[in-house]
């Protein structure tokens, strides 16, 4: 609690610091310059913008799902609306920067569904009087200043502008992939909402940086980006959320199961704590016309890792041991959860190198990028039990590698499109250095398919524009080559005039068959149970990314009023 | 009697005969507005002693008959410019050379590559001199777009909805801003940057482009995208400069009618020369930010006016001499045949014409001109306006700019993907 208010504090002190400046400036009243020759062009001196947007979200899920009794069919999965403000003023001598952006949910039938399932299920029951979970609008709705200021940083130059400085709650950006993050690890992600369907911007999640970029063109020809993260973020803000606390984007066959009910979060821990700063530097440049570039990054792991519950002496506690699990090691410190454990966002170490360039002969523009990851830690063990991957942690030296092709193709002549078409295909590969099987390594915590050497991705998407950009299909497919199933997305964009813009998208899957199944009978928490199902569903070895997603195909309305 | 009658007769044939002729010297009054209900009337009248008919190239008639094209006309002005620019044009002389088998020149260092007073029309190679004249710095060594904005006008129900740009254009060969001619190691001829500011779904796009100096046009340019929406810079494919520019009607190709040099094309040929009907004296104000989102933003378009894409009613067109320059673009270029009016004694266009990949007629380029002073005292002739109409489609996206030359403190560094990436915030 006195973190939590801390960071109100900080925020407070942050946004009087910033309204001070502004309030406190005699040339805020100044009239804009009305200006045929004035300078500036962008942004005229003290010029103060605002834009941003309405919108609102309906999700419509296309298939029933068996976590809950009725036929979840054609039932809404998310009816969201958002607001949010962008605002800029520039000074001359500073650059202020503000995103504001509010989020509200109404209950779906779906979500109703799933939060009946909560509570008849041994989770729901575990936490009679205990604490409220299963609060499923609480991970969607703004409910946090932090929240609502998503960005908030001021801009300034050192040095005749060879240093410029980048203070504040803000997104920064490496790597080329799409997608999938290789170099883009500064910050983690909220997966919660709207898996990774949307552009990034909207869920990665913003930090507090004081993020540095030196210009040294002149000298070497490239520039010096390094950035600190003094750690006055919240604890939320770091690492990926892969909706752990449940909801409609918990992997399957966890609807209706919050897991925060006998997990929790742990941002104290040692090899982990959002107290510890995190830094990164990038040398960006270019050989001849190859661009590339060159970064270490000390970030946090951005999947949670689970650091199992330990009994008395040493074994798995108690509840580990009704699921099955029959070894359980503490990462670094033991779990302050006593029921199964803490997820934790451990340290890691990356070093990156990326690359890009145009090929005349083929036309296209090729892209690489390489990360190698020291000590990457994985779940692991424990694979026929109901808690696979709940051993304990195992680290891995790990090589993250990107390619990429895009290429325009003109097809106005077959299609009608009114300019060529960016189409790219892009493979992706997590390769575990020194894997062995008998590591028994899991890709993540609660699902029993071991991690293999290679978890290759191949993405292929293409973008089309008609009528001026005022019609704008997209097509994205993806598969597993490593493990199976995959991904498909058509969408169309409808451009009405300056204000408003439609995006109807289906989302669809498909998986090889290895979904993990929902178990018929309650052996878990509470003992033997035939009212409800086992919140952890059958024991299997099998089922992989793409199978966690394996019913959830959708189709999604979006609607912008812009200004 | 006889010497009555013949002299009689001769002076009544003379009437029949000379009648014609003496009404197309009658010389057409300046103010007069050129349009579809006066056009039979004036197009055998003269004006500045040229034949109005003559003075309406390409497409400018059947525009004028079919679609509402108004012409205003007013008398013509000279447009000296920059003495720098002229010097080095003279200096150029002895030091540039072309060379017939690639197309390519050499020895450029500022002003015009050839001076157009020494152009023939039998030099088969005109064309490509001419070219490269409009490749150099023709109106500053560094182009502020300043307020730049694409409103997207159809033919039949007006303004459909407006892009706004920041764009800066930087050359580091050729500078005649007061520093050095050339800046760098001599290998970049110039950059651009171009990010899109309004609206909030394509604001923070944009594109920094490297062209570099090499006359053979094979080093392809260096292109990079910033998506806003992914916080990230994406490297494009080196042939963008045929690619539209976001959903405009118009090319980076036709940045300032023609912005390829030379030897990007096929071929580019010198058909002509003759005297048009222009826009050399586009008002001062083009972007008026009292009435911004309004129409009255863009005075010198005439928005209200159907098809609303065209010149607006204060604008006055003049005789300029030109040069009439045909281009055939590389094969996977939108167009097949490009052509450009270009005044004939600097590299000023005031007019093209596209053609399809099926040879028919599919976009015209009307530019509006005017003089700037730069803020280090250069004298530029630039653009302000440029209507790009695709007749296919009935629509045009018409840019209007209080455009800059030479604006004070802009240097190479400011002209960058980090500048970009800043802009793009």
């Amino acid at each position: 609690m006195k973190k939590y208010n801390n960071n109100i504090l900080k925020a407070a002190g942050f946004l009087l610091c910033f309204g001070g400046t502004v309030a406190t400036s005699s040339v805020m009243a100044a009239e804009s310059p009305a200006c045929d020759t004035c300078s500036g062009g962008m942004f005229e001196d003290w010029d103060v913008r605002l834009s941003g947007y309405a919108r609102t979200y309906f999700g419509l899920g296309l298939e029933d799902h068996a976590e809950t009794p009725e036929n979840d069919q054609f039932d809404f999965t998310m009816a969201r609306g958002t607001l949010l403000l962008d605002w800029g003023l520039d000074t001359g001598w500073a650059f202020f920067k503000m995103i504001n952006r509010y989020d509200r949910e109404l209950e779906t039938d779906y979500i109703d569904s799933i939060k009946n399932q909560t509570s008849l299920n041994p989770s729901g029951a575990l936490l009679q009087g205990t604490a409220i979970r299963g609060q499923y609008l609480d991970q969607y709705n703004t409910d946090h200043l932090q929240e609502f200021f998503r960005e908030y940083y001021v801009d300034f130059g050192l040095f005749d502008d060879k240093l410029t400085v980048r203070v504040g709650k803000q997104q920064l950006v490496w790597g080329e992939s799409d997608f999938f993050q290789a170099m883009d690890l500064v910050h983690g992600f909220d997966y919660r909402w709207r898996l990774f369907f949307e552009d990034n911007q909207d869920w990665r999640k913003p930090l507090f940086l004081v993020n540095f970029n030196l210009d040294l063109y002149d000298e070497l020809g490239g520039t010096l980006n390094f950035f600190v993260r003094p750690g006055l973020d919240r604890d939320d803000d770091v690492g990926s959320n892969f909706n752990i606390e449940g909801g409609r984007w918990i992997p399957h066959p966890y609807r209706g199961v919050d897991f925060t009910a006998f997990t929790q979060y742990n941002a104290d821990h040692t090899d982990g704590s959002q107290d510890d700063p995190t830094f990164g530097v990038r040398w960006n440049s270019t050989i001849g016309s190859i661009g590339y570039s060159v970064a270490y990054l000390r970030t946090f792991n951005p999947a949670p890792i689970m650091n199992p519950a330990q009994g008395a002496g040493g074994g798995p506690s108690g509840t580990s041991a009704l699921f099955g699990v029959t070894e359980q090691f503490s990462f670094g410190e033991v779990a302050q959860n006593p029921v199964l454990g803490d997820w934790i966002y451990p340290h890691i170490n990356v070093f990156g190198v990326s690359a890009n360039g145009y090929s005349a002969t083929i036309d296209s523009t090729l892209s690489a990028e390489v990360a190698f990851i020291p000590n990457k830690p994985f779940n692991f063990g424990s694979l026929r039990s109901s808690l696979p991957g709940w051993s304990g942690v195992k680290t891995k030296d790990t090589l993250v590698t990107m390619f990429r092709i895009d290429k325009e193709f003109k097809l106005t002549k077959w299609l009608g499109t009114n300019r060529p078409s960016l189409s790219s295909v892009q493979l992706f590969d997590t390769w575990i250095l020194d894997h062995n099987d008998s590591d028994e390594i899991v890709e993540f915590a609660s699902f029993g398919a071991q991690k293999r050497e290679h978890t290759a991705y191949l993405t292929i998407f293409s973008l089309l524009n008609f009528k001026r950009d005022t019609i704008n299909p997209t097509f994205v497919v993806g598969t597993d080559l490593s493990n199976g199933g995959g991904f498909g997305i058509a969408a169309v964009e409808f451009v009405f005039g300056d204000d408003w813009r439609v995006k109807v998208e289906a989302d669809l899957f498909w998986s090889d068959g290895d979904e993990k199944k929902t178990a018929g009978n309650g052996t878990g928490l509470t003992g033997p149970c035939t009212t409800c199902l086992n919140p952890l569903g059958t024991p299997e070895n099998d089922a992989s990314l793409f199978d966690w997603f394996a019913d959830d195909n959708q189709l999604v309305l979006k609607i912008t009023r812009q200004f | 009697m006889y010497k009555k009658v013949l002299v009689t007769s001769l002076v009544s044939l003379g009437l029949l005969v000379g009648g014609p002729l003496s009404a197309t010297a009658e010389e057409m009054p300046e103010g007069t507005i050129i349009s579809a209900e006066n056009l039979d009337k004036v197009i055998d009248m003269t004006f500045e002693g040229k034949r109005v008919g003559d003075m309406l190239p390409g497409k400018y008639e059947w525009m004028i008959r079919n679609h509402h094209l108004k012409i205003p006309v007013r008398h013509s002005e000279p447009v000296p410019m920059d003495p720098k620019y002229m010097e080095w044009t003279q200096k150029s002389k002895e030091t540039v050379k072309f060379n017939p088998s690639d197309r390519t020149v050499s020895g450029w260092e500022a002003g015009m590559f050839f001076d157009p007073q020494d152009i023939k029309m039998d030099d088969p190679h005109a064309g490509d001199k001419l070219i490269w004249n409009l490749r150099g710095p023709t109106y500053g060594a560094t182009m502020d777009l300043r307020h730049i904005s694409w409103v997207f006008l159809d033919a039949h129900k007006g303004m459909e909805r407006i892009q706004r740009w920041w764009a800066q254009r930087y050359y580091m060969e050729g500078r005649l801003d007061g520093g050095p001619i050339s800046e760098g190691d001599g290998t970049i001829l110039q950059k651009t940057v171009l990010v899109a500011t309004y609206p909030q779904d394509i604001k923070g796009l944009g594109i920094f482009s490297i062209r570099y100096n090499d006359p053979t046009a094979q080093t392809p340019d260096d292109t990079w995208a910033y998506l806003k929406s992914v916080r990230r810079a994406r490297r494009l494919t080196g042939n963008a400069w045929m690619d539209p520019i976001g959903g405009t009607v118009q090319l980076y190709d036709d940045w300032d009618i023609w912005d390829a040099v030379p030897t990007k094309y096929k071929s580019t040929t010198l058909i002509g020369r003759q005297w048009i009907f222009a826009i050399a004296h586009a008002p001062l104000m083009t972007v008026d930010l009292k009435y911004k989102n309004t129409i009255q933003e863009f005075p010198a378009v005439g928005m209200d006016i159907p098809p609303h894409f065209f010149p607006a009613p204060q604008v006055q067109w003049e005789p300029r001499e030109v040069w009439v320059i045909e281009g055939i673009p590389p094969d996977e270029h939108p167009y097949s045949k490009k052509t450009v009016w270009m005044e004939v004694d600097y590299p000023r266009p005031y007019y093209g014409e596209a053609l399809d990949q099926n040879g028919k007629f599919w976009k015209s380029f009307i530019f509006q001109n005017r003089r700037d002073v730069g803020d280090d005292g250069y004298l530029a002739t630039m653009p302000v306006v440029g209507h790009i109409i695709d007749w296919k489609a009935e629509f045009s996206t018409t840019w209007s700019s209080n455009m800059k030359a030479n604006p004070a403190g802009v240097e190479a560094d400011d002209v960058t993907l980090k500048k970009l990436i800043s802009i793009a915030r």
